[in-house]
């Protein structure tokens, strides 16, 4: 038994998905860390929809004698335009969700737009991380889980290698 | 059934957030309002809380009809955001809104209380409003640095203060009764966050530190109607 599940993978596996088109190509190692992908951009949009959700109640526009993220989320970089940070971080972990689901189905174009996605998520983080870090020299813990799932997001991407058919 | 699972789950995920989203926002919404109110209540009671250091720093028509009590820290972001809208309003209502500004230096911030007795020490020179504005627009770089003194001396020396005198303020008795006064007074009021601001004794919910919300609160007193 366990001779052919090591053996015989790639053979059994195209034999067990005959009424799924070539086309898709799914693989179980693609189906599984696709959805590693959906459970991360899940845990992020909960993090960031809270932030928002907090941010509109006007939460942060104090600061509380026990630390907390208003110095973070009270500060001018906090908004882009008027439109607080997290909602827009919600709208991409969002779309990072709505994307792995896609491809974890075997739907080739997601991929593409998972890393175009994720990349954009990476970059923006990398900058917030440099805005705490060194303009602002505070830190909000609800902001670093969101830059460890986009960096863990980000490590799935670039280990989930595109399938024949994403090409 | 396999083509419309993904877009299910989308749409499922979708509705989660956005109920979940509300429900946080409701809920969070109506605890501000609930400490608000407790607040109105502490604050309604005869005494209006202790009262804070004497001479209060007050900036506008001494006589004006409505009072802007604000309680702030020098390290607070969110404090230096209203800061600029007080300024925008006090231009506004000229003549018709008096502001008080209170220390509430809060322990987290490690620069708050410094900066604090350093207005302070300018403020016994006259200069009180001129090292307030000073040190808002100069907080995210004193903030971040090691030491905030070698700033605040720059603002007392570009202010022309005695800096012998503003040097032995800094550490003397008198600047930390005042701050300690207004600390007596923000407990006593039930404030616990900065900023908190009150309006004729009235404490103001967060959500309507910014003009729009702030000038509601004036126009009702003033009795005008706000324009759209």
């Amino acid at each position: 038994m366990s001779k052919r599940r090591n053996k015989g993978r790639p053979r059994e596996h195209q034999s067990a998905r005959t009424i799924v088109p070539e086309a898709t190509g799914r693989s179980r190692a693609h189906t599984i860390l696709y959805a590693i992908a959906m459970l991360l951009a899940l845990v992020g949009l909960a993090d960031a929809t809270y932030l928002t959700a907090s941010h509109l109640a006007g939460e942060t526009a104090a600061c509380i004698a026990a630390a907390g993220c208003s110095d973070v989320l009270g500060s001018s970089y906090a908004k882009l335009g008027g439109v607080p940070l997290a909602g827009l971080g919600a709208l991409a972990y969002f779309g990072a969700f709505s994307a792995a689901t896609l491809a974890a189905f075997g739907y080739a174009r997601a991929r593409k737009f998972l890393v175009g996605i994720v990349a954009v998520m990476f970059l923006t983080t990398l900058y917030l991380l440099y805005v705490m870090s060194f303009v602002l020299k505070a830190y909000c813990d609800y902001c670093l889980l969101s830059a460890a799932l986009t960096f863990a997001l980000a490590g799935i991407v670039i280990v989930t290698p595109p399938r024949k058919a994403d090409r | 059934m396999n083509r419309y699972l993904p877009f299910a789950l989308i749409a499922l995920v979708a509705a989660v957030a956005l109920g979940s989203g509300t429900a946080i926002y409701r809920s969070k919404d109506a605890r501000i309002e609930a400490d608000a109110a407790a607040a109105a209540e502490l604050a309604s009671q005869p005494t209006n809380g202790k009262p804070g250091a004497k001479a209060p720093h007050i900036r506008g028509a001494a006589k004006a009809a409505v009072t802007i009590e604000e309680f702030a820290d020098f390290q607070c972001p969110p404090c230096g955001t209203l800061s600029g809208v007080l300024k925008n309003l006090e231009k506004a209502y000229e003549g018709k809104v008096r502001m008080v500004f209170r220390h509430y230096p809060l322990q987290n911030h490690v620069h708050a209380g410094p900066a604090a007795l350093a207005a302070e020490a300018a403020g016994l020179q006259g200069k009180f409003w001129e090292m307030h504005d000073l040190l808002y627009q100069h907080r995210a770089a004193w903030a971040a640095a090691p030491s905030l003194r070698p700033f605040v001396d720059s603002y007392a020396q570009s202010l022309g203060l005695d800096l012998a005198r503003f040097a032995n303020d800094l550490e003397g008795e008198q600047t930390k009764a005042r701050v300690a006064a207004d600390r007596e007074r923000a407990d006593s009021l039930g404030v616990d966050r900065t900023p908190s601001v009150f309006i004729n004794q009235r404490p103001i919910p967060f959500s309507s530190f910014d003009e729009a919300g702030l000038r509601k609160e004036i126009d009702a007193l003033l009795n005008v109607q706000t324009p759209q």
